[in-house]
């Protein structure tokens, strides 16, 4: 390591949590600086990146020593940018420099966890390492595309502004690459440090488990009524977790991408875990392809560091839609599933409420390979719900009534459908739930299973790389 | 504040508006400025999609029938020189 730094770059937000401790990295730019920094208690390698000027090839090099010394030493990278772009001109070199950070970045993903805050613009295909990140952290001023509106004008004849194009906004729920989406840099760095406290530093090591105050056989009464009996109201998922884990804290990550599906992660008995629910709220909880992507990208991101999982299922099935079809619904789906399936960590299921179908299965069911599977005494656990199921076994039946007799008919069936097929003793039976549990029940019941779980090991294949899709 | 290089002799014909597209070409045809392109239809509407360059239509960027939204590119042209 050379060029080692003395302190903090004069303007440098260094007094935003603690002090510098052990500066690593810096090349003769300074636009670019890099160091080991305590934040909230933890140690974590620093690099902020931000300048007047455009990066030069000696910058890259600095991020790269940076990002690679962090997954050598263990220690979660939080890049801090304010701007970020590459000095074009006749000489390639700040162009591919940044290519030595990407690869840099892939070869520590999954060792240390990856976090961007980004409080300016990120501009050019550079923008592409945001992509790459575990956790991007936008604040309102941040924008980030790879093709400049000129570009879109140029193509198009569309006018479009940077931050119509790539604002906060945009990145906070259409596209889904931010994580979280704060007013400024400071509140960046706060929710930054509570994320960071609730991961290990490094994949080899345990996340940290805190000294709660919030008892583990605490009941859980609201839960008796959070959720409506009638599979057609929606409600909030998020009150429901809130109920179930420890002093109700959930660090909830893409709030505004993939609605349909919750992911954050929140503690059981001060055991870090990443939380998958489905959102009732939002197209009733139904899969759809950003929800698939943003559940498989979080399921495997706990399973990288150790994170046991929590999945609360109540989902009528995947959206259907010619469109969707079309947009690669399959594959994308595969993703999660993917994820789920070659998870070792911890998982636990709780069935809520409706459990139908193919999103029953990818909602980490037994045969996906969950650990313990609990069951709410209402919950429906079947192909699909019973207006559906009726209509295609009883089609031919129902057209010999009259349609005044039909209606009667076909609710008699459904009924029938529902008494039999739509409760969770059939699923308990072959053996695909593990409990039946009173919904009051349900924290303690998940503090007891995960205790059981937490020296769970498995021993993996050992193979080049999986060829999943990515 | 610049974006990645692009130099594309390419130029995408966008949706007028949100609704069903509906092709009036097929790749290889010559377009000239103002040319029928398409329509796209919603509520029985029809919203005419003109080519807002001359150029030789190379493919569509969205099916006969496919729900488009406004602004969404249907074709894509390789510019006149």
């Amino acid at each position: 390591m050379t060029d080692v730094v003395t302190g903090p770059r004069p303007g440098a937000s260094t007094d935003l949590v603690g002090p510098w401790l052990r500066p690593i990295a810096t090349g003769a730019s300074s636009a670019v600086v890099a160091g080991v920094r305590e934040l909230d208690g933890r140690s974590v390698m620093w690099i902020e990146v931000g300048s007047t000027r455009l990066l030069a090839r000696t910058d890259f090099d600095v991020m790269s020593r940076a990002v690679a010394d962090a997954a050598s030493v263990g220690l979660p990278i939080m890049a801090l940018v304010t701007t970020m772009a590459p000095t074009l001109g006749p000489e390639p070199g700040p162009l591919v420099g940044w290519g030595g950070v990407a690869r840099a970045l892939t070869a520590a993903s999954g060792i240390v966890p990856i976090l961007f805050l980004i409080d300016g613009a990120v501009t050019t295909g550079i923008a592409l390492l945001l992509g790459l990140a575990d956790v991007v952290i936008a604040t309102d001023h941040a924008i980030a595309y790879v093709s400049a509106p000129r570009a879109v004008a140029a193509t198009s004849g569309r006018s479009v502004s940077p931050v119509e194009l790539g604002g906060a906004a945009v990145h906070g729920g259409q596209s889904g690459l931010a994580s979280m989406v704060v007013e400024t840099l400071e509140d960046a760095v706060v929710i930054a440090a509570d994320l960071v406290a609730f991961l290990p530093s490094n994949n080899l090591s345990e996340p940290p488990r805190t000294q709660g105050h919030d008892p583990v056989d605490r009941p859980t009464p609201r839960l008796a009524t959070l959720v409506p009996d009638d599979d057609r109201l929606a409600y909030d998922v998020r009150d429901v977790i809130e109920e179930i884990v420890d002093d109700g804290e959930l660090c909830e990550l893409r709030v505004g991408f993939g609605r349909s599906i919750v992911c954050g992660l929140a503690r059981l008995d001060g055991h870090t875990v990443g939380v998958v629910a489905s959102q009732p709220a939002h197209l009733a909880g139904a899969i759809d392809i950003p929800s698939s992507q943003k559940a498989a990208r979080f399921v495997q991101w706990c399973d990288a560091f150790g994170i046991a999982l929590l999945t609360l299922v109540d989902t009528p099935g995947y959206l259907p839609g010619r469109d969707l079809e079309w947009d690669g619904m399959i594959r994308h789906g595969g993703q999660l599933a993917f994820a789920y399936a070659a998870a070792t960590v911890p998982r636990l299921c709780v069935i809520m409420r409706k459990a139908f179908g193919g999103a029953y299965i990818v909602m980490d069911c037994a045969t996906m390979g969950n650990d313990v599977c609990f069951a709410w005494p209402n919950s429906k656990i079947a192909v699909m719900g019973a207006s559906g199921a009726v209509q295609i076994l009883h089609q031919r039946h129902l057209a010999g009534f009259s349609t005044e007799d039909a209606l009667g008919e076909r609710q008699r069936l459904e009924d029938d459908y529902a008494a039999l097929h739509l409760s969770p003793d059939d699923a308990l039976r072959r053996g695909y739930v593990d409990a039946v549990i009173d919904p009051t029940q349900t924290r303690t019941a998940l503090c007891r299973a995960l205790g059981t779980l937490s020296a769970k090991r498995s021993v993996p294949i050992a193979r080049k790389h999986h060829t999943g899709p990515l | 504040m610049s974006g990645d290089a692009a130099e594309i002799n390419t130029w995408l014909l966008l949706a007028s508006s949100t609704g069903r597209f509906r092709p009036a070409v097929a790749a290889d045809d010559w377009v000239y400025l103002g040319s029928l392109v398409g329509h796209v239809v919603a509520s029985g509407r029809e919203s005419p999609v003109h080519a807002t360059r001359a150029g030789t239509l190379m493919g569509l960027l969205a099916d006969d029938g496919q729900l488009v939204r406004d602004a969404q590119p249907v074709a894509w042209l390789e510019l006149a020189s």
